[in-house]
């Protein structure tokens, strides 16, 4: 069995009622329901994260024009990543001599 | 020469088989501001919280010290980030860091330069420390331990690396 944590959360009430509400409708009771709500949100921020990952990946490898980048990273993103590229290269190129 | 490295860096060195040797081979330093970090990434009992827990047993050793910079550099960049891009400004160390932002902010704003931690394993193969095989394995792992744009940096080093003979 998986080890859980207990902890205190102050919500408010409306929220609150919407979540039994919502937790009845289901039959599930209201830590089932915050902690699937919780997992979904984060599994939604990890497929966005790995669309990032796989957008810097191709733009690293020559196979994804800036254009295309621009549509999945942010403006600063973009900014770091050319940074990184050019970072990464330095370093390797310092081990080398 | 002595290497500051912050909690990115520290973290992503300790997913490595040979993470305790590094402290046999380089002098390494951080910061206390690192040092918070990794008291709270150690609070969860997961991965990279027992790397966390991993490193500051290294730190309760001694093996890896933690000094203060006397003055704070002024940079738009995480409290952690910035005590050791100032520590290595003031003390001429090397500046490890995995955060491509802090080091592209310190670079481009104070022409502070750093290196990203694979950097130290790079060194460790070039001195005959450890073989190409496990310089390999490691970067690989590191790739999937660590966030996003951490595991972009490796993934592209490994690439490059591995399209050398």
């Amino acid at each position: 069995m998986v080890e859980t944590i207990q902890f205190s959360m102050r919500i408010e009430d409306e929220l609150l009622r919407k979540v039994d509400e919502e937790a009845g409708k289901e039959y599930k009771n209201r830590t089932e329901l915050i902690k699937e709500a919780v997992r979904s949100y984060l599994e939604e921020k990890e497929r966005k994260i790995r669309l990032k990952k796989l957008a810097a990946e191709l733009w690293l490898k020559g196979e994804l024009s800036e254009k295309e980048l621009k549509k999945a990273l942010s403006d600063q993103e973009i900014k770091d990543i050319q940074f990184g590229k050019n970072w990464v290269e330095a370093a390797l190129d310092e081990i080398r001599r | 020469m002595r290497y500051v490295v912050d909690t990115g860096a520290l973290l992503s060195l300790a997913c490595s088989s040979y993470f305790s040797f590094l402290f046999e081979e380089y002098e390494i330093t951080t910061t206390k501001e690192v040092y918070q970090e990794l008291l709270e990434f150690a609070q969860y009992n997961d991965f990279l919280g027992q790397q966390a827990q991993k490193i500051l047993k290294i730190i309760r050793e001694k093996r890896l010290i933690t000094e203060q910079s006397k003055e704070m550099l002024s940079l738009k960049i995480n409290a952690a980030e910035l005590s050791i891009f100032s520590l290595g400004k003031e003390k001429k160390y090397m500046i490890i860091t995995d955060d491509m932002h802090a080091a592209r902010v310190a670079e481009q704003e104070l022409h502070l330069s750093s290196r990203p931690s694979f950097y130290l394993f790079l060194l460790l193969y070039k001195k005959k420390r450890i073989t190409k095989q496990q310089l390999m394995e490691d970067l690989e792992t590191i790739t999937k331990q660590r966030n996003w744009m951490t595991g972009v940096l490796y993934t592209y080093v490994k690439d490059i690396i591995e399209s050398q003979k």
